[in-house]
């Protein structure tokens, strides 16, 4: 049983599909937007997720809340996103289990945390002051990482599955960034999956990610590949139909190519848990 | 070796990124796994690289006219100086640019002209995501009473900046050759229209003055007084042509 609502299979919107949305053509299960790129005071993006929230459910997705890092939560920026959840009323939030900022200064970017008890209580302290403030449970996203910590103590799913459990949160599963993450390190996914605590999945992301050689990397600009459609099988078999939606953040394709990515997600859902009902 | 905390790791991380470029700490070599294929050092790069080339990218398309006419390695070299002095302070990326034009400006090897079309540029990045408001619209004006006019208050929206400059920097940035340019006092509103989208245009002398005293917060009788060498009549006429102008692209927001 999921943690939140199947809303379905949908898409992450991005500016060159705003005008799918402001003339009522986007159609598609649900949306999933970057919650700081609507932390401004006014202009066409708000008036375009506004649209957006009239033809499908919208899901606010944080990128800079620093929950693993060691400065301070920044409050203000907790207060703009409670304004923009008091606004557009998301089917639920989520943030990544890393860290992006030191000293007050930002690197954008999702880096990668020691895997120890330290920072798992850490993090899990951040999050649970962060759902109280927002007032609801938020969902943590595992991150694509090209290191490890030499003073780890533990895999990756455990402490994804530890603080999800000390904080009390729900889990979006980045299917994608398990599958660059396992390849970077050379862990199975799989084990990862068998890792995850079932109860906790709320959501799942897929994406694609290129090859530079002596690494993955999460680049979210090409199709869904092979490798990542076969673990997002394995996922819905062992947590059942989930949320899912389709990341694409670069070299964007039409609208209509990346909705086909989404239906073929569904499409899979649908033969895995035929295929369950069938052996059940 | 006692295990370093989550603060000086990231302490250490966080200077290998936005550090001197290259500089790791042997503390935090140490700290990352090798594998067969990447070192630890070869890891952290990848984070390095990786912060540096996507906030250039940010800039990038922030300011395209000036990376355009700098040229890509010359942005980049000056890009990197920029994010060294002025790193991310806000969890969005869109107030990265925030201090480019000040930047160049204070550069003796960046000529003027470049820091004033990143004055534009950001101008326009601005205008894009300011408040909203609803325009005033041309009924208003003619509903006016003519003996009402000289106390009234004319607001312009939020999304309007007035970008001065000492040279011609809206010609550089519809694409013009800096060297075929001379320095020219200039004035650029800038402003964003009913769609969202950033726009900008030269204003003359007189109705750049009409508009920084309305965004000043001037009654229209004051702001009459750029107009002072033409007759109070004339001076009206032409001051209620630039209003009926500036309504027609919705940069007046009410009449206070």
């Amino acid at each position: 049983m999921s943690l939140l609502p199947h809303l379905g299979h949908g898409i992450g919107l991005r500016p060159p599909h705003y005008p799918r949305v402001a003339d009522g053509t986007a159609r598609v299960d649900w949306f999933e937007v970057i919650a700081e790129n609507f932390m401004i005071p006014g202009g066409r993006p708000l008036r375009v997720l506004e649209q957006a929230r009239t033809l499908a459910p919208v899901v606010l997705h944080g990128v800079s809340m620093n929950l693993g890092g060691s400065d301070p939560l920044n409050e203000r920026h907790l207060g703009e996103l409670e304004r923009l959840i008091g606004r557009f009323e998301p089917a639920w939030v989520s943030e990544h289990l890393c860290w992006g900022a030191y000293g007050r200064y930002y690197a954008h970017d999702l880096l990668p945390l020691p895997y120890t008890d330290e920072a798992l209580a850490h993090v899990a302290d951040r999050i649970r002051h962060v759902q109280e403030r927002l007032g609801r449970r938020i969902l943590i996203e595992n991150v694509s990482s090209y290191l490890t910590f030499t003073h780890s103590t533990m895999p990756e799913w455990t402490f994804l599955a530890g603080v999800a459990e000390a904080a009390d949160c729900g889990i979006l599963l980045d299917v994608n960034n398990v599958y660059v993450s396992a390849m970077n390190h050379g862990f199975s996914p799989h084990a990862y999956l068998a890792g995850l605590p079932p109860d906790r999945i709320g959501q799942i992301h897929l994406a694609g990610h290129s090859d530079a050689g002596t690494h993955l990397v999460d680049t979210h600009d090409h199709p869904v590949p092979s490798p990542v459609w076969d673990l997002y099988a394995d996922a819905v078999r062992r947590f059942g139909p989930i949320a899912t939606l389709v990341e694409w953040d670069d070299r964007i394709p039409a609208f209509e190519e990346l909705v086909a990515e989404a239906e073929r997600a569904r499409a899979i859902e649908a033969e895995v848990l035929g295929a369950r009902r069938q052996l059940a | 070796m006692p295990v370093a905390s989550l603060r000086e790791v990231q302490k250490r991380f966080w200077d290998s990124l936005a550090g001197a470029a290259g500089i790791v700490a042997p503390e935090l070599a140490d700290a990352v796994v090798s594998g067969t294929t990447l070192g630890s050092r070869a890891r952290l790069g990848i984070y390095a690289d990786a912060y540096a080339s996507r906030l250039i990218d940010v800039l990038r398309e922030d300011f395209p006219r000036v990376a355009a006419l700098l040229g890509d390695h010359r942005f980049e070299h000056l890009a990197r100086e920029y994010l060294a002095r002025h790193p991310s302070e806000h969890p969005s990326v869109r107030h990265l640019g925030h201090g480019m034009a000040p930047f160049l400006e204070r550069r003796s090897d960046v000529p003027r002209f470049v820091a004033e079309l990143a004055s534009l540029e950001w101008a326009r990045v601005e205008v894009f995501d300011a408040p909203d408001a609803t325009p005033l619209a041309m009924d208003h004006l003619r509903a006016i009473d003519a003996r009402d006019w000289p106390h009234l208050h004319f607001v312009p929206v939020s999304a309007l900046r007035l970008v001065r400059a000492s040279w011609p920097v809206h010609e550089l940035w519809a694409g013009a050759d800096p060297a075929r340019l001379a320095p020219a006092t200039t004035v650029i509103r800038v402003w964003r229209d009913a769609s969202g989208a950033a726009y900008h245009a030269p204003l003359d002398a007189r109705a750049a003055e009409v508009l920084r005293l309305l965004i000043a917060g001037a009654p229209f009788v004051i702001a009459c007084e750029a107009f002072t060498d033409r007759t109070p009549l004339e001076a009206a006429q032409a001051i209620t042509a630039l209003l009926a102008r500036w309504i027609e692209d919705g940069i007046i927001a009410r009449i206070g």
